[in-house]
């Protein structure tokens, strides 16, 4: 509160702002971030300082602090502030704010029962208040805590109001709930490739500390594409759509990167949601196929996009035509794939698929099959969040190339890209291998012409 | 496990030559397991052979696809009935008991293999398959430790191991385990390393008459007794 006090003030037009704070930087509640943001726009903060007479005269205010030192730990862990003794001293300001924690406002009139810190009371199960159809969550309630919390407080209390218009009692309790998401196993953290938070950019303090602007800049493509890679993709991931023709082969448990699948007691193959990363490589693998991603990636989008651009490809009668499907993660963090994107470059058409791992060798015969005379796999690389990608890739491309081979196709018409570093630029590539596959091209509509 | 390795695609075209239309046909068990014939080896084979009509131009073929659980028993191949009525020929990725199976079920309706059946084993790792039973119908593995010298040792001795052993891996390849050093080896861990001193009588490598049959019900007849 008092960094918001004091920041606000700096804003207003104050020309030295204090924060008298009684005990020491690293007890403060405040965002580390909000402190070092303070102190950048020249807020002073004195700590282990706390006013004990304030007198007004001259048209100021006279402050009498006391030093103080860190005592044992208090009730919340931290350690408590002592005075000293005969450290007094005095500092004269103009304005002082009272800035000593916050509590909510709940209108007058509203009638809820209030509790501790002026928050309203409610019932755990049914979030009912005292009050006859009235309902209540949020900090109001459980003082401050996360926006998430106050999300998940809000699905809550519209579940509950559905049970209380449906006169039911609330069937599902807090421990149900909370059981849905387990814990990361340690064998699964360790394959998961770490990316660090990466912080927006925030306006220098000359030019913040002047107006009310936000002082956070929004991130930039590659850097708001990276953040969003670092999803661990919670319950979106793989799980056995049909278990009664899964042949439990163990190829699942074989191949995920994660450790994820497991074989239950029955003999059963299980995939817990919260364990899968969702990489796709056991639904590309699974030889019954009876493995799928719960949402939204899955072989059925890419065969959609797939359909889709063999559909405009063949209406544009562009000769030779190329399909590619890219990684839409990094290489559009890059711009590779915004170069690319939907012909932009002659006869080259983009399947974007969230981690090319998830493209199943039946979809590049399926290319083929539909008149592209080449077809290309551009992952991200070095950028990837899995170290194997290339090799799952690699392995299908392999087993197209045989078929290739034997139905009369040269097999440099398939070909794969994975930049080995963040700024190797693919285009000089994929331009040398659209120039291989207009030669390869030419080269068979002369032999078509001899034969004919 | 019954491990086997689908034909190459030249070969199935070649074989498929005659019908028009064809039925894609595989199975849920092991030919899943062993990536040579399940639901994914069928449908990239009919991307494959779609691929190859669209590619040599004069294509006559069409292609239908569908697998069923096992096509070792005529209970799962019930289901096929109402899926035959326009099609030329079985293309079948079952093992050679399915192909066989399906002949006996349909009479009437033509099927090709479409894998090579190549042997009884298990995987080694991910997309990689070794041969641990030859079917000889007389297990000695309870002298061997567990492990078939019948199966795994190149010449398939019972008195091992031989003079072609060098540290602990075969003559005929350099990369494959000795099997009488990993019989040794396990016999030493059992604590029954006398089995190793006895020697095995001549074994009867004769041609085994064929076809087998066995039975694990008791030959008893219906009616028998008081029922």
């Amino acid at each position: 509160m008092a960094i918001d006090a004091a920041r606000t003030a700096v804003r207003l037009g104050t020309k030295r702002v204090n924060i008298l704070y009684r005990r020491g930087r690293a007890e403060m509640p405040a965002d580390p971030e909000e402190v070092e943001q303070a102190l950048g726009e020249g807020i002073e903060i004195l700590f282990l300082v706390i006013p004990t007479r304030i007198k007004r005269g001259n048209g100021r205010l006279s402050v009498t602090c006391v030093r103080m030192e860190l005592g044992a730990p208090d009730a919340s862990s931290r350690r408590r502030p002592v005075p000293i003794k005969d450290s007094e001293f005095n500092e004269e300001f103009d304005t002082l704010i009272t800035a000593i924690g916050q509590a909510p406002q709940t209108p007058g009139g509203f009638d809820v029962r209030m509790g501790k810190g002026s928050t309203i009371q409610v019932d755990p199960t049914t979030l009912t208040t005292n009050r006859v159809g009235v309902f209540a969550g949020g900090d109001a309630v459980t003082g401050p805590a996360t926006v998430t919390e106050a999300l998940a407080a809000g699905r809550l209390a519209a579940s509950r109001i559905d049970d209380y218009l449906q006169h039911r009692y609330p069937v599902a309790g807090k421990a149900e709930r909370e059981k849905l998401v387990g814990d990361l196993l340690p064998e699964t953290i360790e394959m998961i490739r770490k990316i660090g938070r990466l912080e927006p950019p925030i306006l220098l303090p000359e030019a913040r500390a002047k107006d009310f602007e936000p002082v956070e800049l929004v991130y930039d493509w590659e850097t708001a594409t990276n953040e969003a890679r670092r999803c661990l993709r919670c319950g979106m991931g793989a799980e056995i759509l049909f278990q009664d023709k899964c042949a439990t082969c163990l190829t699942c448990l074989k191949v995920c990167p994660y450790h994820a699948p497991y074989l239950d007691a029955s003999g059963t193959i299980q995939i817990p949601a919260e364990q899968c990363q969702a990489c796709g490589i056991c639904v590309a693998e699974c030889p019954a196929k009876v493995i799928v991603l719960r949402k939204p990636y899955d072989r059925r989008s890419i065969n959609e996009e797939l359909d889709h651009i063999l559909k405009s490809a063949a209406e544009s009668k562009s000769k030779p035509f190329i399909v590619g499907f890219c990684c839409q993660y990094g290489l559009f963090g890059i711009g590779t794939l915004a170069n690319l994107w939907r012909g932009a470059k002659a006869g080259v058409w983009i399947v974007p698929v969230l981690c090319v791992a998830k493209v199943e060798a039946e979809q590049i015969l399926r290319a083929f099959e539909m008149g592209a005379e080449g077809v290309f796999i551009a992952g991200c690389g070095e950028q990837c969040s899995r170290e194997d990608t290339a090799f799952w890739v690699r392995q299908r491309v392999e087993k197209v190339r045989k078929v290739l081979a034997q139905v009369g196709f040269e097999t440099e018409r398939l070909q794969t890209f994975f930049p080995s570093t963040t700024n190797e630029d693919l285009a000089p590539e994929l331009d040398k291998f659209a120039e291989q596959i207009g030669r390869l091209y030419l080269a068979s509509a002369i032999m078509q012409e001899v034969k004919s | 496990m019954i491990v086997a390795e689908q034909k190459s695609l030249a070969e199935i075209r070649q074989m498929i030559t005659p019908y028009q239309r064809v039925l894609i046909l595989g199975c849920g068990t092991c030919m899943t397991v062993c990536n040579a014939g399940g639901e994914r080896e069928v449908s990239f084979l009919h991307n494959a052979l779609r691929l190859a009509e669209s590619r040599s131009g004069n294509g006559i073929h069409t292609f239908s696809e569908y697998t069923v659980k096992r096509q070792c028993d005529y209970e799962f191949l019930d289901s096929l009935v109402d899926k035959i009525g326009d099609v030329d020929a079985i293309l079948s990725l079952g093992c050679g008991i399915g192909v066989q199976a399906i002949a006996e079920r349909l009479p009437d309706l033509p099927v090709l293999p479409g894998v090579n059946t190549s042997f009884m084993g298990m995987a080694e790792e991910w997309g990689v398959w070794d041969e641990r039973c030859a079917a000889c119908g007389d297990c000695i593995l309870a002298e061997t430790g567990g492990i078939c010298p019948i199966t795994r040792c190149t010449k398939g001795i019972l008195n091992g191991p031989c003079a072609g052993t060098k540290n602990g891996k075969c003559e005929a390849n350099k990369d494959m385990d000795c099997a009488w050093i990993l019989i040794y080896k396990r016999l030493e861990r059992l604590g029954q390393l006398d089995k190793m001193r006895r020697y095995y009588p001549l074994r009867n490598f004769r041609t085994i008459p064929r076809p087998r049959r066995v039975a694990s019900k008791a030959s008893i007849d219906v009616g028998e007794g008081n029922g």
